[in-house]
């Protein structure tokens, strides 16, 4: 463009021939890393010496605490040697209750143990803050279902007791869009419960995503249009590992994933072999697929793809494969069962997969109509449930033969949990929190939106803890009691944090994109 | 476009891709020297033919920026109308590489431009833009641009402007001598033939049969244009994964083929003492792949489109005394859009038969009030229906929309000082009204059947002849685009119409200069000239356009349109064209644009998608021995596709040069032969659709 600049007033044929060396500059993407790590817990250490006293400036100071951020080596964990690696992050340090300069501000790497639920960090350091050099040392217990950790804390060299509280970090991947041409990918950060953080636009997605967290790694399901997988690297501010295509409008609307087993277990050759990536199972909606693709995680490629067809009643044999779930070995598809013109509905299923063999093993006919991006597992009932929308109005009228159905997976039945007509409109989605909370969006017959909560085992309506004329494209139960909500509005996009026991607001956050999926990236140790 | 408009009562999610986009918003061609021309008012006035060789051109209204392009700047190119509106100044062209191509003018949206053909509006209130393929170049006599304002005398005006496409006339008035018609011995009668071939990449081809002729007071012309294109152009595809570059390589469009058939005729007369009739008619169909984006291409989708436009004016000048010109018109056009997608993904049709029907009529009143003063009376009224069906539904039948819109505008010209300061005001009313049957395909209603509204626009012009060679132009106006029947009403269960919507509003604003130079004569000597023909134009405009319409969804399956958006664009438009040498012609356009989102949003600030910054063509063309070799440019500047301003997603900036000879020979024989895009520049345009590579094309035509 410079030269464009300098050169024209040259003249108009001087000018064209100028322009002719000019090149399109191109960008280009750089190779992906083609891998991508497991998400790491991180827990904020809030470490405090009430009676320590240190010289800045040549005054004394007393009292001294240390916010550290603490992000502990996934893979040092989760093997059966007791010693972790971690990397330690300096956030603030007060002094005499005064926000203080501090030295390193970059990461202290830290080895420590881990044994049965007694935390223990070592000395780890320096830490400079005025001409004081700190060495701390760490030990305490793991509490409240391994969401916080207590105990004591030691400084090399200095008498002086202390303590420390330590608090697991709350992580969300949302998926935002501009329901056009682009989306997003932003991180919500919750420390210590209360402080609210959004990273916007760390990478780019489609405008049709869904987010995923499965096998500890995050996942973007790009769906119709774009049809393809795509894996972030959370160890690279979330940048993509890698990205694999799923078919020309395959539509994916989900993945399941199956760990890497250990590299010894890795048949060798064979249709159903291992791969130290693991494989992905992502049905994909869109005729002629009809499926659930299984995709080599190491390198992208379909492996198989195992055919729904069969299980379609509906006049086109469109099984219209929507969610996915990997419980106890297992995998469960929903199938909505619906035509090529979605004109005709049939009673939607679940479709059990054994993901070993790639086939399937059995089939669970639900009560209601069109299984609708809802399907979680809940460890406390040991039930899978199902959310489903009936008919949105659209060319058919609105039909409320949907609600929320819970699948045995051990009896293979389904049963109705609440239906959509004590709700009050469709069930556009739904997450389960606990054996007592449960919530959907309901969309009504006037386009109003509700997040509205139920008690899963007794299928009672609880109420309505939000109301919006925006879309509410996600619901996320986080398994630690909070609930996210993503409102797609126009003007003011945002994520709405509920404590999923009581329903009381938490948060109202603005975001940048309209967010359309979340999950949860929280991890715990 | 049909296949544009989402369907869906499915089960399922509407796919946050298919929900429709947000804020749906040249060379100065050798020889255009429409200031050359008098803006006094005759004392009997006509309406100005646009012929091929006039050397000046009459534009409907002396104050706005306008710009023609006459049959003889393209003929013997390969070339198509949207080639041609690419080098116009301040017009942007989004094209789908294929048999889709749609117009913008100073940033607007493409539905914000009038197109015309003949004088039948194309744009349906339907919704959607005008497709630029489906006119036939090759028996258009003039296209004139009319940047930011539309002419007064016409039934609809918009926030972009207008574009005026008008087919050849005959050659029988007493008036074309030297047309390179052959008279006929004894007859009276002249007559031009025109036959040509075309051949090239991606197994295009062409044949078009053109006649003209007549005889005093009566004369006519007939065009047949057959074309056909396989589109199977290579291009440089990303896999479908847009991050991932590992699956990055050439690729071949598919289901991108077309045919075309156009048949084009004019009939003029007189009638009566002073009156002339003049009929024209376009017919036109096509079958051709909808090949979708790149990544994700449809490999069966096919639309077939055909449509018929026939229109009868009447012109009756010389009236009292000669200083009343009466015109009457009436138009007709139906047609028919079949799209069948034998696997349609969610939220896409299947197989749609719409029929869309217009009735116009229109009339006018110049009353010449002295030799510098015109006012104009002009009423319109036209009927447009749209009968849609998806034929693959149980119910096929999806609604029909009727819309009778009323037009009264006042114009009037004055001018001062002989004509050297012309002042041009015109007011418009219009009143539209809306009704809506839904069909028994569809369960999705709007909250009101039947909506009308009234409003009034206008404009204010004004020209000064500062000299000989300037000339400063002035225009100020604010024009409406009516919401579209999709937009009001709703289409195909998955659009929730909104019958309360306001029309989207525009406030225009230009000024601007023109220095022409004609040249100096030529010295008895016979040497060359001193000065050579130049023109020189630079115009500043301003657009603020408000309760632009968005589809935004407000449930998981439904979209519905709302009044949200406004926005407001600047920018500079600078055209130059001269002669630096006897043989030589260059042209250069430039134009320079922000064009940012008002909001209100988290993206308020921003620059809208799809408005690149800087566009410039430049045209240069060298006359050696028989033949002449010409040579284009054009840079369309880095612009982004989406609100947020996303760098890695922008389309670069695209270099194009085209590269061509033409050679006459004897008998009226005539080769062409053009290399395009010669860089083999690889680029998408609209967020993903491939346009083609370097191509090339040869055409024979012999005039008989």
């Amino acid at each position: 463009m410079g030269l464009l600049r300098r050169r024209v007033a040259t003249g108009i044929v001087a000018a064209a021939a100028i322009l002719t060396a000019c090149g399109p500059g191109a960008s280009s993407h750089a190779p992906l890393t083609g891998a991508s790590g497991r998400i790491d817990p991180i827990y904020d250490f809030m470490i405090s010496y009430p009676d320590t006293e240190i010289l800045i400036g040549g005054l004394p100071h007393f009292g001294l605490t240390i916010d550290l951020a603490v992000r502990f080596a996934d893979a040092t964990l989760r093997d059966s040697d007791p010693v972790f690696s971690a990397e330690a992050r300096v956030v603030e340090v007060t002094a005499g209750g005064v926000s203080q300069p501090f030295q390193p501000t970059g990461p202290i790497a830290l080895e420590g143990t881990l044994t049965g639920d007694v935390l223990a960090t070592g000395l780890f350091g320096p830490i400079q803050i005025g001409n004081a050099v700190l060495l701390v040392d760490l030990t305490g217990a793991i509490q409240a279902g391994r969401r916080r950790i207590a105990g004591g804390a030691a400084l090399f060299g200095l008498d002086d007791p202390g303590t420390f509280v330590a608090i697991k970090r709350r992580r969300y991947l949302v998926a935002g869009t501009d329901l056009n041409v682009i989306g997003k990918v932003s991180i919500l950060d919750v420390r210590y419960e209360s402080r609210f953080t959004i990273e916007d636009d760390l990478e780019i997605i489609s405008s049709d995503p869904f987010a995923r967290v499965e096998d500890g790694r995050p996942f973007i399901v790009n769906a119709y249009t774009f049809d393809n997988l795509q894996g972030l690297d959370p160890a690279a501010a979330f940048s993509t590992a890698f990205q694999y295509t799923t078919g020309s409008r395959s539509n994916p609307h989900d993945v399941a994933v199956l760990p890497d087993p250990e590299p010894a277990k890795i048949p060798a050759g064979g249709a159903t072999g291992g791969s130290p990536g693991g494989f992905a199972f992502v049905p994909r909606y869109e005729p002629p697929f009809n499926d659930v693709a299984v995709i080599d995680l190491a390198d992208g490629t379909i492996v198989d793809a195992i055919d729904l067809s069969p299980y379609a009643r509906n006049a086109d044999r469109l099984p219209r494969p929507d969610q996915a779930l990997l419980h106890d070995g297992l995998l469960y598809v929903t199938i909505q069962d619906i035509n090529l013109t979605f004109t005709d509905y049939r009673t939607g299923r679940v479709v059990i997969i054994d993901p070993e063999a790639r086939s399937v093993i059995g089939v669970v006919d639900l009560h209601g109509q069109n299984p609708f991006l809802s399907l979680a597992a809940l460890p406390d009932t040991g039930l899978i449930y199902v959310g489903l929308a009936g008919i949105f109005p659209g060319l058919l009228k609105q039909a409320l033969t949907g609600g929320v159905e819970a699948v045995d997976p051990v009896a293979r039945t389904a049963s109705v949990v609440i239906d959509d007509d004590l709700l009050g409109g469709n069930v556009a989605s739904m997450a389960v929190d606990s054996a007592t909370r449960g919530y959907c969006v309901v969309t009504d017959s006037a386009y109003r939106n509700f997040v509205k909560m139920f008690d899963p085992t007794t299928g009672d309506l609880i109420g309505t803890i939000h109301e919006t004329t925006n879309l509410i494209a996600a619901l996320e139960a986080d398994g630690d009691g909070w609930l996210i909500v993503a409102e797609a509005g126009f003007f003011e996009p945002r994520l709405l944090v509920f404590d999923a026991l009581t329903g009381r607001p938490l948060a109202s956050l603005p975001v940048t994109l309209p967010p359309f999926s979340v999950a949860t990236l929280t991890r715990s140790l | 476009m049909t296949r544009g408009l989402a369907r869906g009562s499915w089960s399922g999610r509407l796919p946050a891709a298919l929900i429709p986009a947000l804020l749906a918003a040249g060379g100065v061609q050798p020889g255009v020297a429409e200031d050359a021309a008098p803006a006094a008012i005759p004392a009997v006035v006509e309406t100005i033919q646009v012929r091929g060789r006039t050397d000046e051109v009459e534009t409907l209204d002396p104050a706005i920026f306008a710009t023609v392009i006459r049959a003889e700047d393209f003929a013997g190119r390969v070339t198509s109308l949207p080639e041609l509106l690419r080098a116009v100044v301040g017009v942007q062209i989004s094209s789908l590489g294929g048999e889709f191509a749609t117009v913008s003018i100073r940033g607007s949206a493409a539905e914000q431009v009038m197109i015309y053909l003949d004088g039948v509006p194309l744009n349906r209130a339907l919704g959607g833009a005008v497709n630029l393929a489906d006119l036939p170049l090759n028996q258009v006599e003039s296209i004139a641009v009319y940047r930011g304002f539309t002419p007064a005398g016409l039934p609809a005006a918009s926030i972009g402007g207008a574009i005026l496409v008008t087919t050849r006339g005959g050659t029988g008035a007493g008036s074309a001598a030297g047309d390179g018609t052959h008279p006929t011995a004894g007859s009276g009668w002249t007559a031009a033939r025109n036959l040509s071939a075309t051949y090239g990449s991606f197994s295009t081809a062409e044949a078009v049969l053109s006649a003209a002729g007549g005889r005093p007071g009566f004369d006519y012309s007939v065009g047949l244009d057959a074309g056909r294109s396989a589109g199977d152009f290579e291009y440089f595809g990303d896999g479908g994964t847009a991050v991932d570059p590992a699956d990055d390589g050439t690729t071949q469009r598919r289901n991108n083929d077309f045919e075309r058939l156009h048949l084009t005729g004019r009939a003029g007369f007189r009638a009566g003492g002073r009156g002339r009739v003049t009929l024209t008619t376009d017919l036109f169909g096509r079958d051709r792949g909808v090949p979708g984006k790149g990544s994700a291409s449809f490999e069966a989708a096919r639309l077939t489109e055909r449509r018929a436009i026939a229109r009868a004016d009447l012109e009756v000048p010389g009236l009292w005394g000669g200083r009343i010109l009466v015109r009457g018109a009436a138009d007709a056009t139906a047609a028919l859009e079949e799209f069948v997608n034998p696997i349609a993904g969610v939220g896409e049709q299947t197989h749609t038969d719409n029929q869309m029907n217009a009735l116009g009529a229109e009339g006018s009143i110049l009353w010449t009030v002295s030799a510098h003063h015109a006012i104009t009376l002009f009423a319109s009224r036209r009927r447009e229906t749209a009968d849609l069906a998806d034929l693959a539904l149980p119910s096929p039948d999806l609604g029909s929309a009727r819309r009778d819109t009323t037009a009264i505008v006042l114009e009037d010209q004055i001018g001062f000082h002989g004509d050297r300061i012309v002042l041009n005001p015109s007011i418009r009313r219009e009143t539209y009204d809306n009704d809506f049957r839904p069909g028994a395909g569809t369960a999705l209603y709007p909250d009101s059947l039947n909506e009308g509204e009234a409003f009034t626009t206008g404009k204010f012009g004004l020209r000064v002849r500062a000299s000989e060679t300037i000339t400063l132009r002035a225009n100020a106006g604010r024009f409406v685009r009516l919401p579209s029947f999709t937009e009001m009403f709703g289409y195909s269960g998955s659009i929730k119409g909104n019958p309360a919507l306001r029309p989207e509003e525009g406030r225009n604003l230009d000024v601007g200069i023109v220095v022409t130079w004609p040249g100096a004569p030529r010295s008895t000597s016979g040497h060359a000239r001193t000065m050579r023909p130049a023109r020189i134009e630079a115009a500043l405009f301003e657009t603020v356009a408000g309760n632009l319409i968005l589809f935004w969804p407000n449930s998981q399956s439904v979209v519905f349109a709302r009044n949200l958006g406004q926005a407001r664009i600047r920018g500079v438009e600078l055209s130059l064209a001269l002669a630096p040498f006897r043989r030589l012609e260059t042209a250069l356009n430039w134009t320079e644009q922000r064009a940012i989102n008002e909001g209100p949003g988290v993206n308020e600030g921003n620059l809208l998608p799809g408005r690149p910054g800087r566009e410039i063509s430049a045209t240069a063309s060298l006359a050696i021995g028989g033949g002449r070799l010409f040579y284009g440019f054009t840079y369309v500047g880095r612009n982004y596709v989406d609100l947020q301003e996303t760098d890695s997603s922008a389309l670069p900036a695209r270099y194009v040069h085209d590269l061509g000879w033409r050679h006459g020979f004897a008998h009226g024989l005539e080769a062409t032969v053009e290399l395009k895009n010669l860089t083999d520049e690889q680029v998408s345009d609209v967020a993903g659709f491939p346009l083609p590579g370097r191509s090339a094309l040869g055409k024979l035509s012999w005039a008989f």
